[in-house]
């Protein structure tokens, strides 16, 4: 059994039916008259505040040097566990005081829920939520983002934390 | 007997107890570094200090203070709570918060009491200190000085456990750190234990180093497959894939120390290829298609002979037998590996159950081989090739096929001994539990279901094998077979 509902009970004012018609045109016309609020995507981009949560990406020091020294507080951090890292020692010689890296560091996008806790959870900001936000691909292994697509994703910060300097 | 209260709570111990195993005995626990169940205390650390008689001014360490009568001891009051967290802050003025890539986090002692016990901060502005952080000790241990805490328990290990002295403390006061000796790497074959006694993550393993974290590892209490002593481990697996065994205390079997071989025994039971379903003549069939063959083939058991391997269970050899006695098969052999063993914990049968298998009937091959039609190899065994040269039929039950696998008429799968559920019965006729580490899949049951149901299915499951392997052991055992135990879980 369905819920019958009353037709509403229309004023005498209502049942002119034209002062609606012009009401309803007045509107048209304001908003013909203010700025126009729709962006022509793709040819034109939406400025997105500061804080915004896109893509996540990895972050190299000034020096080209990867930051992540893989301690996988972000895989066990990740909600949706879209995060996998494989650790490794980084073994160059000229730097033997700093050990560890990422051998592999997959971000699956089709998993990743823009929480942002990797950031936030990151003990060498090393990984930030970018504004990247158009991500496509044909197949589902193309959105499993692996350590290059991440380094090209989150590029270079300028920063004084670096964990090969002052050890 | 000594009475004492620790906590509010009588105690009652033998003379010449600390009071830190006192305590141990009724569950209360005291934090330490330096003292070790097994290698005896050195009194350097101080972090066990104790309140004993009320004396606030001079705090008891407990590792080394033996009990007397009618001792009032206070492990938690506030002058050892205050004292406690001054050892751990002046522990972590040169300890360096390497934890995001310190293999040691997350079973790390200093972590777990600077976190329960300690002060939460630090006052100390100046540079840490600053020392070698990756020296190779040998080919599988790596030291690193700024990590070390000088506790000495490797040091000592060496010293009162192996009777020689590969490594030293050098130098002074905040310049120490642990050396290596003049000889040159670490030979010994035991050196692996010290990574484990390590309090923190200045001695790690080279071959689990930065492998995995270990919040992120399933384990499981169980057995070493390595040789008959049977040491109680920790088996360490990520994703289907075993990563390290650790030795967990057992005073009876193992102490707290394995052989490195042991420990390091795991990777082969990371299989990259394995035998999956059933097969005949190479075919897939169903596993009771494959049985149905197998009874086919064995007849009334005539001339047909088992030969076990010893890597199986008590309840895998109590089901292979159940299966002989009801075909008719007489002869149950059992196979075993060897290697070189030592005079401490390696034995020379390099596998764990061979007493188990005696217990049960199992009988070493006999050196005049009777002439056979048949023969059934359960699990992995070096079949003597005179066994193979007559016979028509070959049977075989394993994880890996091999060359006689791949050559066997009925091939059923089987598992690794880290897959197994059941009790292995050591040298010394100690039962002991024994837990998977890896789960291989349901197309690799249990080594003993295909036994049951290839001998119609009276066994039942697992819990009527273990009593059937219980009773047959105890009737047939050479030595007197102690009911199953268990080391200690993992602190």
């Amino acid at each position: 059994m369905g819920k019958v509902v009353e037709r509403p009970k229309l004023t005498w004012y209502q049942q002119l039916y034209l002062p609606q018609i012009v009401q309803g045109l007045g509107m048209t016309w304001r908003q013909m008259f203010k700025p126009n609020i729709t962006v022509q995507y793709p040819e034109e981009r939406q400025e997105f505040f500061d804080d915004y949560r896109g893509a996540p990406g990895l972050v190299k020091d000034q020096e080209g040097r990867e930051k992540c020294v893989s301690c996988q507080l972000c895989e066990f951090i990740c909600p949706p566990k879209a995060i996998v890292i494989v650790p490794g020692e980084i073994g160059d010689p000229e730097n033997e005081n700093v050990e560890k890296g990422p051998d592999e560091f997959y971000i699956d996008m089709l998993r990743c829920i823009y929480c942002g806790y990797c950031e936030e959870v990151c003990p060498e900001e090393a990984i930030f939520m970018t504004g990247v936000y158009e991500l496509n691909g044909a197949t589902r292994a193309e959105l499993v983002h692996d350590k290059q697509k991440l380094y090209e994703i989150g590029g270079t910060r300028i920063d004084s934390i670096q964990k090969w300097k002052g050890k | 007997m000594i009475k004492l209260t620790i906590d509010d709570r009588e105690v009652e111990v033998e003379p010449g107890t600390t009071i830190l195993e006192a305590a141990a005995s009724v569950g209360i626990e005291i934090p330490h570094y330096c003292y070790h169940p097994d290698i005896g205390s050195d009194g350097n650390c101080r972090m066990c200090l104790t309140e004993v008689n009320g004396n606030t001014r001079k705090l008891g360490i407990s590792c080394m203070l033996p009990c007397g009568d009618g001792m009032d001891v206070k492990t938690t009051s506030p002058a050892v709570k205050k004292a406690q967290k001054g050892v751990l802050e002046f522990l972590l003025i040169n300890h360096p918060l390497d934890c995001t890539i310190c293999d040691q986090a997350g079973e790390c002692p200093l972590q777990d009491y600077t976190y329960r016990f300690g002060p939460g901060d630090s006052r100390f502005d100046e540079d840490k200190a600053k020392k070698p952080k990756k020296v190779a000790f040998s080919d599988n241990v790596m030291y690193d000085g700024e990590r070390c805490i000088l506790c000495t328990r490797c040091t000592r290990f060496f010293e009162e456990v192996r009777d020689n002295r590969p490594i030293g403390v050098e130098n002074m006061g905040g310049k120490s750190q642990i050396t290596l000796g003049p000889n040159g790497p670490i030979e010994d074959p035991y050196q692996m234990n010290i990574i484990d006694i390590c309090p923190v993550g200045a001695l790690t393993s080279r071959d689990f180093r930065f492998k995995q974290r270990v919040w992120f590892m399933d384990f499981a209490e169980s057995v070493c497959p390595g040789c008959s002593r049977g040491c109680n481990i920790t088996a360490g697996a990520y994703q289907g894939e075993l990563l390290r065994f650790v030795p967990r205390r057992n005073p009876q079997v193992n102490q707290s120390w394995m052989c490195d071989d042991g420990r390091l025994s795991y990777k082969q039971y990371n299989l990259d290829d394995r035998v999956r379903g059933a097969r005949v003549a190479g075919e897939v069939v169903t596993p009771g298609d494959a049985a149905d063959k197998l009874l086919e083939l064995v007849g009334d058991g005539s001339s047909v002979a088992v030969l076990a391997s010893t890597r199986d269970t008590c309840e895998e050899l109590a089901a292979v037998r159940h299966f002989a006695e009801t075909v008719g098969i007489t002869q149950l052999w059992h196979g075993s590996r060897t290697w070189e063993g030592d005079d401490f914990l390696k034995l020379d049968d390099a596998t764990p159950n061979t007493a188990g298998a005696v217990a049960l009937g199992f009988s070493a091959v006999p050196d005049e081989l009777p002439s056979l039609r048949g023969l059934i190899v359960v699990g992995e065994v070096d079949v003597p090739s005179a066994l193979l040269a007559e016979v028509d039929f070959v049977a075989m039950q394993a994880a890996v096929a091999g060359d006689l696998g791949a050559a066997a008429t009925v091939l059923v799968p089987g598992r690794t001994p880290v897959e197994k559920r059941g009790t292995w019965i050591n040298h010394a006729g100690l039962r002991q539990q024994v837990r998977p580490g890896l789960d291989p899949g349901p197309d690799v049951p249990h080594d003993w279901a295909f036994w049951v149901a290839a001998a119609g299915g009276t066994l039942g499951g697992f819990p009527e094998l273990t009593a059937q392997a219980d009773a047959w052991s105890a009737a047939g055992a050479p030595a007197p077979v102690a009911a199953a135990t268990d080391g200690e879980t993992a602190s």
